[in-house]
């Protein structure tokens, strides 16, 4: 539960309910014309347009035509570096949603001011991530066959049994869940901007908010719809990136068949997705002067929550490698605690280990955990350290399995880098966007957020009263 | 149809000018807040269905899919994978997806079409600052006189009539 005492004002200031809709919306409302943009929006825009463009415009394309021989990808490593951003995405996607929704779900009021541009990053992360799987395929006109429609036309139904089809519904599910949940709570923000707007833009978020209204009955039905779909997105999450690391542990690949991979996958995923959110909530505050809504203590809280999910990170490598060595397998053993901790791929293991167990414990620090800079720094190392733990998941294990006979090497080629930059440009492309023409923060939970904190300042000056006349 | 509004700017007051309402028997045809507040739920007995008929989509759901998966799985096409038998524990993660899955869509929609919320539709009155920071109260017209004293002594900052559409 939420104690001032604990986590400090939520909304500094003391903001009255026109003050809240008019930060929130001011970059938007301070811009002339539907283009203008500050100077530092359209740079970025250029930067990650370019990427999108050379990734998806052009490699894209280029792996449909050519087929996906245009990859690094080879007889041991059927999976490469799709696969790795594959997961690395999913993993920042779920975040998103897992932030707004587990902590709707425990009543955390910190939330307010985060849950909606972590919501927009999980559909621009699940987007990048969905393109992996659908070039992957190699053919993707032939991608229908995965939807079961009866076996007279094509000879068979699908395999139920098989993770890579759980995996397809899962993600479609989790894409339409996490779509829906961010549309819905931006409804009465639409209706917001729509009655502050003239012109073409009314037109735009009349057609947007749908002709919602903030009716009592509308609110009654909107609150119980809202926690309906976050309650079921919760264990949503829990279920796709267990469903996502089923994809390797249900195989008998060494470094992959293991039981510790459901979990671990879902922690891994809130671990890199949390620290995304820091990126994001950091870059936001300071571009669009946002202090009094994202305030160091949301900051310190979500720094207090990596620590914990990577002692957690720490704790599964420890695992993984003393069950390695207890299980007596060899080929597991050649893996965990020659191939990572002394061989070829050590590397991007102590990387890996550094990164994610090492480096968010400066967090114990209250020093570190009030520094923008640090905490921007950790947090990108903490999504580089993410993205080497899916590259030693993903290589590793299939470029030195069973038969040293058939060892490989894996690198990628430029395809497969510029399919990756795509998709960075793709995310970035797609948060601009939402920074520039969407309301970034809820502002109707804001101003529930700021009744509630008079509320809470009244009652304790009461309480404060009360306890004085006590002692005296 | 004609209504009779009083806006306020607190909803402290909101909360008030509504406990006068109910203390004095005046029906309140409808209130428009910026956010939500849940209190008043209770002081006018709002409630809604979602929940239960959300419940009957997953019901519905968990059984259309296990029917689907044990037609395609069991009767009509089964496989032998390594002698696995064909009804399987596997079902279980398949039916919680796609329950899930059915549940989101179909709640939104019964919000979406309780609600008849459609791109482009016109609001049935507008109140400058009812999506910001203003509280409107809407009564019945014949029920003005009364509701204008509880507005006034409440502390409402506007009241006037309006014509509501249907």
């Amino acid at each position: 539960m939420y104690k001032k005492s604990v986590r400090g004002e939520l909304i500094l200031g003391n903001k009255s309910y026109t003050q809240i809709t008019e930060d929130i919306l001011r970059h938007q409302e301070s811009e002339s014309k539907w283009y203008s943009a500050p100077k530092w929006w359209w740079a970025a825009f250029i930067f990650f347009f370019i990427l999108l463009a050379i990734g998806l415009g052009y490699y894209v394309p280029l792996t449909i035509a050519k087929g996906i021989g245009m990859w690094g990808n080879n007889n041991q490593n059927a999976w490469g570096w799709a696969i790795i951003n594959f997961v690395w995405w999913i993993g920042i996607g779920h975040a998103g949603t897992a932030f707004s929704i587990f902590l709707l779900v425990l009543r955390q009021k910190w939330r307010t001011s985060i849950n909606r541009a972590a919501e927009a990053m999980t559909i621009f992360a699940v987007m990048a991530a969905g393109l992996f799987p659908a070039i992957h395929v190699g053919r993707p006109w032939d991608e229908f066959f995965i939807f079961p429609y009866g076996p007279n036309s094509r000879g068979l139904w699908v395999n139920w049994d098989s993770p890579l089809l759980w995996d397809v519904l899962a993600i479609t599910t989790y894409l339409t869940t996490s779509f829906l949940f961010w549309y819905m709570g931006m409804l009465p923000d639409f209706a917001t901007i729509r009655e502050r707007s003239t012109g073409i833009k009314k037109k735009i978020f009349s057609a947007l908010s749908f002709g919602f209204m903030g009716r009592l009955k509308a609110w009654r039905r909107f609150e119980d719809a809202v926690i309906i779909l976050g309650g079921l997105a919760a264990p949503l999450v829990i279920s796709v990136h267990s469903i996502v690391s089923t994809d390797f542990s249900v195989s008998v690949l060494p470094g992959w068949h293991e039981t510790i991979f459901p979990p671990f996958f879902v922690v891994g995923a809130i671990f890199s997705g949390f620290a995304m959110v820091l990126t994001l909530m950091i870059i936001i505050r300071k571009v669009y002067k946002l202090h009094e809504y994202v305030t160091d203590d949301h900051l310190d809280a979500i720094a207090r929550i990596i620590i914990f999910v990577s002692l957690i990170m720490g704790s599964a490598y420890l695992i993984e490698l003393f069950i390695a060595w207890y299980s007596s397998n060899i080929y597991e053993g050649y893996i965990f605690n020659e191939s990572y901790l002394t061989g070829d791929y050590a590397v991007p293991y102590w990387a890996m280990f550094i990164f994610n167990a090492i480096v968010p414990q400066f967090f114990w620090f209250k020093k570190v955990r009030r520094n923008l800079t640090w905490l921007f720094i950790i947090s990108i190392i903490i999504n580089i350290g993410m993205w080497l733990e899916r590259y030693n998941i993903v290589i590793p294990p299939t470029a030195q399995d069973f038969l040293p006979a058939n060892w490989g090497e894996y690198s990628p080629t430029i395809v497969d880098i510029g399919i990756y930059l795509g998709t960075i440009g793709l995310f970035g492309v797609g948060v601009l966007l939402f920074m520039r023409y969407l309301p970034i923060m809820a502002m109707n939970e804001l101003k529930q957020q700021a009744k509630r904190q008079t509320e809470t300042t009244v009652e304790a000056s009461v309480y404060d009263i009360f306890e004085k006349k006590l002692v005296k | 149809m004609k209504k009779f509004i009083g806006v306020y700017d607190d909803d402290v007051k909101l909360l008030n000018g509504i406990d006068r309402m109910n203390e004095d028997h005046v029906k309140v045809d409808d209130v428009v807040t910026p956010f939500v507040i849940e209190e008043l739920f209770e002081k006018l007995h709002i409630h809604s269905n979602i929940q239960f008929l959300a419940f009957v989509y997953g019901v519905l759901a968990v059984i259309g899919t296990l029917a689907g998966l044990v037609y395609t799985f069991v009767i009509d096409y089964p496989l032998n994978i390594g002698g696995k038998p064909s009804f399987s524990l596997v079902f279980v993660i398949l039916l919680f997806v796609l329950m899930v899955l059915t549940v989101v869509v179909l709640t939104t929609l019964t919000f979406f079409h309780q609600e008849r919320l459609y791109p482009m539709k016109e609001l049935p009155f507008e109140y400058p600052g009812m999506h910001v920071d203003k509280f409107v109260v809407v009564v019945p017209d014949d029920a003005k006189e009364k509701a204008e004293s509880i507005f006034r002594e409440t502390g409402a900052i506007d009241m006037k009539e309006i014509e509501v559409k249907a």
